[in-house]
């Protein structure tokens, strides 16, 4: 039950611990979609940013650049003196500073380079008639600028450009090219990478003249994959709009490319350190978080609570399956009591019946000495059936208390021979039963609880006499195995030709008070002698087997090691007492009974004993004391009003005179188990009779113990006499 | 017991706490609504801006003074500063982007000037002095002196340069040559490696290949003691052109036999080609400033080179030494004082020294070690005080720019006495 429960505890524990990391993992997937989610709406923002950037460059270049072809046009094919004033009076209504150069980058009127690298010089100048270069410095105040250029001729035919100079540092104040808060920034890059337009933002690196040179490949995340070099160098090469994942510099950045449309080839990057751009999507995972501990917390806490309630729940099953159990139990005790009770009525009022009304039957023919004789006798009977049948009875109450003890003792295969014979020869034949005792055993001793088994062959052969019809044959047969360790396996079987028993009642032979629904009618029992013997033979480490079949008979086997005694033992004394002894002896009976007293009585004087009676022990003590030298024995109940019997003999064994010590005590009881043998003894009582009383044994223990008595009588009597009277 | 009733009672009570949970949830995960129309108001930086503009922009050099800029901002979160470097690919004379920033009012707060530069922006007025800097007590007096013009400090320089003889101890140990002491060795050295096909000088039209001129009439002018008042004097009495004649001739003798190519050095306007001739062994001398030891060792890191004095007509072989990358505060800068500040925070001895170590130069402090190992042969000279200023404002501004003006001339096809002359008529010209 206990394992069963740790298993449930176990299981829901395991159920427990799946339910969280599912909710874990479900949310794990939830937040990830949504970081996802949250990066790709960033990245679209940081790229739309960039390319609002780019449309803004674009626009203001392109004015530019419309403005430069329009000056442009007005230099075409003018004499170099002209383009001094055109120059001027463009600047002044423009504000901006106007530059004519030669394919080399020289001012051609300033004398001065304008520090445009050469290479940005031949992409520039010989890609398009109009467009931008840069970066280079303005020949004027020298500051850094970006140019807007148109190519025109010159009155000789020579190819020259017009510049339109774009103060970089105004270029990017009036854009605002910072993001995130100047987190991030943003700045012009030419197809390669190279820088156009810087940054002021603190943390733009201007070391570096690319970009290029400043990115590393880094690892996918969880968050998004890693972007290569290469495809940042095509999106700036084709003019494409793109996020990309880098390391620039160090950090872990988000970097965006947007095409400036009227540059040609020039691209606003805008780089942003990671952190800033998920630092949302950071403090979203952190808030994912939390619910997911408070709920998994709940979760946990709901689950101990269930499994608290689980295990109560399982507690107070157990509790009420126990209940129900001891319910069920007492249920059958008392119906099996009620059973028992109802059975017992029957078998008590059936002899009771025949008690009865027999008695009234003799009371009316008593004059008829022969018809009450009969009727008398079978009082008897019924009355040595009603005894057995309570005997039986207690038996097996003790047996089921299990109070039942064994007593081995040193038992002579040639004793136990004598008391089957002399008990069963006669029985078998007044009915007229062949009685075979067959003795394959060597007259060994064993040491064995002689009362048991006596009982148990006696209640085995007794069935077989019982359910053997005349003419039929009991058996009994004893065989042994050769001894070894000290034990001789021992086999007693008893077999009769009686009428059987039925399979189905073979079935429950061995349980109380079950009898074959087709016993004769004049077979009376009590449905406990089987039981009591398997209980017995069980107790001693036996086994039982039993054969049997209707209409033929039936063999009971058991099986006992018994156990050799080791050493003789006086039996003890069984030789009979003549009854002389008791004539003329007087004898105290303590009995608070009035028809015991009487039944006592009358059987005493029968054989010349007188009898005086105390009503209780505390008579008894008192009638002892004034008389005690008079009493040849005292009769004493145990059972009584005042002072039992128990108390009265320990009463007068105290008492000073020797005779108190020697006198005999013999304890008439209905409590015949050992150990109210065992407490009379102690007392002080010298005999036990059991209730009801058997003539023939009273008579026997009784003489028996008076002639004891006389006899240590006598011997003191020779001691004290040798050593002086007092 | 009824099992059932108390099933039910846990129950509520689980139902209970979810719900409970699930609004806890619901109270942490929610914001506080905002109002239906949110305004932004343009985020001003609380930041002083401050330009600062120079002629660095190499990546390996641009490194350490980015590092210089962070870490002010870092200690100076309420000003950000903007360096500008010029390309050194782009056809344009820093100096003169310089002069034109400042002259149309476009100037940065700060700049880097070269110190032979440093005169003619002092002559227009657009420095700020830069007296009270803590910084020039960690620099040597003797070179201090030479930096003062009208008692007043306009440039701290950042590095030192030293000018000396690159040779290549590979090359000469495969001819068995020694390392030239006077000129007339010098000249043998380059016969015995002509003879053996190599051309014996790198060169190129900057100042180095002027520089064999230059440091023989300088020595000539240092030639004594007292030379302070010889430089005064000088200054005031002939033309200076006299003490260079020889050292064009010796100039001229290089070009006349062969040992410098001239139209290779006409072709190269930069000194790359002439570190990579130098480097891969072609050439074993090189005439040039100690910030090319990083060049160098970029071409051949395991080159054995080392770097002497420069052979001269007379006497010892010279070590010029020169200011470098002279920090200045623009005169009308806005923001002087903070431009002051980051100059002050630049110049520190501690950070002078983590600078020039990290891109190979030179500390232009006092008592610096030259750790780098090819520059142990001049080192000594250097620290006992003996280099000869390759820039003196006492002398004549932009004497070592006319001398390079003159080299060129003899690149060109001038004579030697050409040359002096021309570098008399710019000596001239600017006094008057």
């Amino acid at each position: 039950m206990e394992r069963k429960r740790m298993k449930n505890i176990s299981t829901q524990i395991m159920i427990i611990v799946l339910l969280v990391i599912a909710v874990a993992v479900s949310f794990a997937i939830y937040a990830q979609k949504i970081a996802k989610m949250h990066i790709e709406s960033d990245t679209k923002n940081l790229a739309e940013i960039t390319s609002r950037d780019a449309a803004a460059f674009s626009i203001y270049f392109s004015s530019k650049i419309d403005l430069t072809k329009s000056i442009g046009q007005s230099l075409n094919h003018t004499s170099i003196e002209l383009w001094q004033d055109v120059l001027q009076q463009a600047s002044e209504i423009d504000g901006n500073s106007f530059f004519v150069i030669d394919a080399d980058g020289n001012d051609i009127l300033n004398n001065e380079n304008i520090g445009v690298s050469q290479k940005n010089l031949e992409d520039g100048l010989t890609t398009n008639e109009n467009g931008l270069i840069g970066p280079g410095y303005d020949p004027i105040t020298g500051k850094q600028s970006t140019f807007a250029y148109s190519t025109f001729q010159s009155e000789k035919g020579q190819s020259f450009y017009v510049l339109t100079s774009m103060d970089n540092e105004t270029l990017y104040d009036s854009m605002n090219l910072s993001v995130y808060g100047g987190n991030g920034y943003s700045y012009i890059v030419d197809a390669d990478g190279f820088t156009v337009l810087y940054s002021k933002q603190p943390n733009s690196n201007k070391t570096f003249s690319s970009i290029l040179e400043l990115l590393s490949e880094r690892k996918t995340t969880y968050m998004h994959n890693a972007s290569a070099i290469s495809e940042l160098e095509k999106a700036l090469k084709e003019n494409i709009t793109g996020v990309g994942y880098y390391q620039h510099d160090g950090k872990d950045c988000v970097i965006s490319v947007a095409p400036i449309q009227s540059s040609g080839n020039w691209s606003v990057i805008t780089v942003v350190d990671e952190k800033y751009v998920y630092s949302e999507i950071q403090q979203m995972l952190v808030h994912t978080l939390q619910v997911l501990l408070v709920i998994i917390v709940c979760f946990i806490l709901s689950a101990m609570m269930i499994l608290k309630n689980s295990r109560r729940s399982q507690k107070y099953q157990l509790l009420s399956e126990q209940l129900q159990m001891a319910k069920m139990e007492a249920d059958r005790a008392n119906r099996a009591k009620s059973e028992f009770l109802s059975r017992m009525s029957h078998d008590i009022r059936t002899p009771m019946n025949t008690i009865i009304n027999l008695t009234s039957l003799v009371k009316e023919e008593i004059d008829d000495k022969e018809a009450a004789l009969c009727d008398l006798e079978k009082v008897e009977t019924s009355n040595i059936f009603l005894l057995a049948l309570i005997n039986d009875i207690l038996e097996m109450s003790r047996i089921e208390q299990g109070r039942i003890e064994l007593h081995p003792e040193n038992y002579s295969y040639q004793e136990f021979s004598n008391y089957l014979s002399s008990t069963f020869e006669p029985l078998c034949k007044s009915k007229n039963i062949r009685f075979i005792l067959t003795e394959n055993a060597e007259n060994i001793d064993v040491y064995v609880d002689k009362v048991r088994l006596n009982q148990v062959c006696f209640n085995l052969l007794s069935n077989a006499v019982k359910y053997t019809p005349a003419g039929g044959t009991v058996s009994f047969a004893v065989e042994h195995e050769e001894i070894r360790n000290g034990k001789m396996p021992c086999t007693f079987l008893i077999s009769d030709t009686g009428i059987g028993m039925s399979e189905k009642f073979q079935r429950h032979m061995f349980e109380p008070f079950e009898r074959e629904s087709n016993s004769p009618d004049n077979v009376q029992g009590s449905g406990l002698g089987l039981s009591i013997v398997k209980e017995i033979v069980t107790l001693m480490g036996g086994t039982m087997t039993v054969e049997s079949e209707q209409g033929k008979g039936t063999s009971v086997c058991v099986q006992l090691d018994l156990t050799i005694a080791t050493r003789k033992q006086q039996a003890p004394e069984t030789s009979r007492v003549d009854l002389e002894v008791l004539q003329g002896c007087h004898v105290l009976v303590a009995e608070d009974h009035p028809l015991n007293q009487q039944i006592a009585q009358r059987l005493l004087q029968k054989v010349g004993v007188s009898v005086t009676l105390a009503n209780n022990g505390q008579e008894a003590v008192e009638g002892f004391k004034q008389c005690g030298k008079e009493y040849d024995a005292i009769l004493m109940d145990m059972r009584m009003p005042v002072m039992d019997g128990l108390c009265a003999a320990r009463t007068i064994r105290k008492l000073p005179e020797i005779w108190a010590k020697t006198i005999p005590i013999i304890a008439i009881t209905a409590n015949a188990f050992k150990e109210d043998k065992d407490e009379a003894t102690a007392a002080g009582m010298n005999a036990h009779l059991a209730k009801p009383i058997d003539p023939p044994l009273l008579y026997q223990t009784l003489a028996i113990q008076i002639a004891n008595a006389a006899k240590a009588d006598e011997r003191d009597r020779k001691d004290y006499g040798e050593k002086g009277a007092i | 017991m009824n099992i059932r009733c108390g099933n039910r009672r846990w129950l509520r009570a689980v139902v209970s706490l979810l719900v409970l949970g699930i609004l806890m949830c619901s109270i942490i995960s929610c914001n506080d609504k905002e109002d239906g129309f949110v305004t932004y108001e343009a985020e001003e930086a609380d930041q002083t801006t401050l330009t600062f503009f120079g002629n660095i922009n190499a990546s390996s050099k641009m490194i350490p003074l980015e590092e210089l800029i962070t870490a002010y901002m870092e200690q100076h979160p309420e000003v950000n500063i903007i360096y500008e470097g010029i390309d050194p690919s782009l056809e344009v004379d820093y100096t003169m982007l310089l002069s034109k920033r400042l002259s149309t009012g476009n100037g940065d707060d700060i700049f880097f000037s070269y110190a032979g530069y440093l005169p003619t922006l002092i002559e227009g007025n657009y420095l700020e002095p830069l007296d009270a800097l803590e910084s020039w007590s960690a620099y040597a007096e003797e070179e201090k002196v030479f930096l003062l013009s009208n008692d007043h400090y306009y440039g701290i320089p950042m590095e030192r340069t030293v000018i000396g003889l690159y040779c290549n101890l590979e090359v000469l140990e495969k001819f068995d040559l020694p390392i030239p002491e006077t000129f007339d060795q010098f000249l043998e050295d380059c016969r015995i490696l002509k003879e053996n096909g190599l051309t014996p000088v790198a060169s190129s039209q900057l100042i180095p290949f002027s520089g064999y001129a230059y440091a023989d009439g300088l020595a000539k002018i240092y030639g004594s003691e007292n030379s302070q008042t010889q430089v005064a004097l000088r200054n005031n009495d002939e033309s200076l052109g006299i003490y260079f004649q020889e050292g064009f001739e010796n100039l001229s003798k290089l070009l006349d036999l062969g040992y410098i190519d001239r139209n290779m050095a006409l072709l190269h306007d930069t000194t790359e080609q002439a570190e990579k001739d130098f480097a891969s062994g072609q050439s074993a001398f090189l005439l040039g400033a100690s910030d090319l030891n990083a060049s160098i060792l970029e071409e051949n890191e395991k080159l054995d080179y080392a770097v002497y004095p420069i052979p001269v007509s007379s006497g010892e072989g010279v070590v010029l030494s020169a200011p470098d990358h002279l920090l200045c505060v623009n005169a009308k800068s806005p923001h002087k004082d903070l431009a002051l500040d980051f100059v002050e925070f630049c110049t520190q001895r501690s950070r002078i020294e983590s600078y020039v170590k990290k891109q190979g130069s030179l500390s232009p402090l006092e008592g610096s070690k030259m750790e780098a190992e090819p520059l142990a042969p001049v080192a000594q000279i250097i620290s006992g005080g003996k280099a000869i200023p390759s820039v003196n404002y006492q002398l004549t501004a932009r004497l070592q720019h006319w001398i390079q003006q003159s080299g060129l001339e003899m690149l060109q096809g001038a004579s030697p006495d050409e040359a002096v002359q021309s570098l008399n008529a710019m000596i001239e010209k600017t006094r008057e």
